[in-house]
């Protein structure tokens, strides 16, 4: 399972939607800028369980997490995603 | 010489043509925007000259880059694209990569024009470069 914490606005955030897209890998995805409270407060709460600052794109694949752009971990976790 | 305090990144710069006059274009000497003389005595007051948002956000990159020796890279244009979004959601140019919407993060952020660049080769966002980064 993908998830991912993200801006709308973001560049970084639209270049690993579009990594994931490409990859035809299905994600939830959570835009903490147009958010509603509820859903933003869970991410918040989240983010502080895994002690990230808010920092993004935040992808986590089964529970690896991702802060930042960097596509070959991302990329590494799905494949160790998949074994 | 006079000092004009800039309403974008909120530092004074010096006024250097002396005889300026009010509804004169200046450009900021911190962060490159157009501005515009509202006043000029008892104290300079500038304002932001009116421009439609995509020629104001591209030329005050394009000055701020030239000031400070920076490049663009070809993700530019998902970064203009961000600034431009922030200013329709929010109002003004604030950093795409922030959650903050405060002036310090109105581009070229405070963190920008504080030294990241040099210190990691690129902005936040990946919007200004070191000619040399990768």
């Amino acid at each position: 399972m993908v998830k991912m914490y993200s801006l709308s606005t973001c560049p970084w955030c639209k270049k690993m939607k579009r990594l994931l897209d490409d990859e035809g890998i299905a994600y939830d995805v959570v835009d903490l800028d147009i958010a509603e409270d509820d859903e933003k407060q869970q991410a918040f709460a989240e983010m502080a369980e895994h002690g990230l600052s808010p920092a993004f794109p935040i992808t986590i694949v089964d529970g690896d997490v991702i802060q930042g752009y960097h596509p070959d971990r991302v990329k590494a976790a799905l494949e160790a995603a998949d074994e | 010489m006079n000092r004009v305090l800039c309403p974008v990144c909120n530092v004074r710069f010096p006024l250097r043509d002396p005889d300026s006059d009010p509804g004169d274009t200046v450009i900021c000497t911190v962060c490159g925007a157009c501005l515009r003389l509202a006043a000029i005595a008892p104290e300079p007051v500038a304002e932001r000259a009116p421009e439609p948002p995509e020629e104001e956000i591209n030329g005050r990159i394009d000055r701020f880059a030239e000031m400070r020796g920076f490049v663009f890279d070809d993700g530019r244009e998902i970064v203009v694209e961000g600034l431009l979004q922030k200013y329709e959601m929010f109002g003004d140019f604030y950093c795409p990569c922030r959650m903050e919407n405060v002036d310090e993060n109105v581009c070229p952020c405070l963190d920008t024009r504080s030294g990241s660049v040099k210190r990691d080769g690129h902005c936040l966002c990946g919007l200004f470069w070191l000619p040399d980064a990768e």
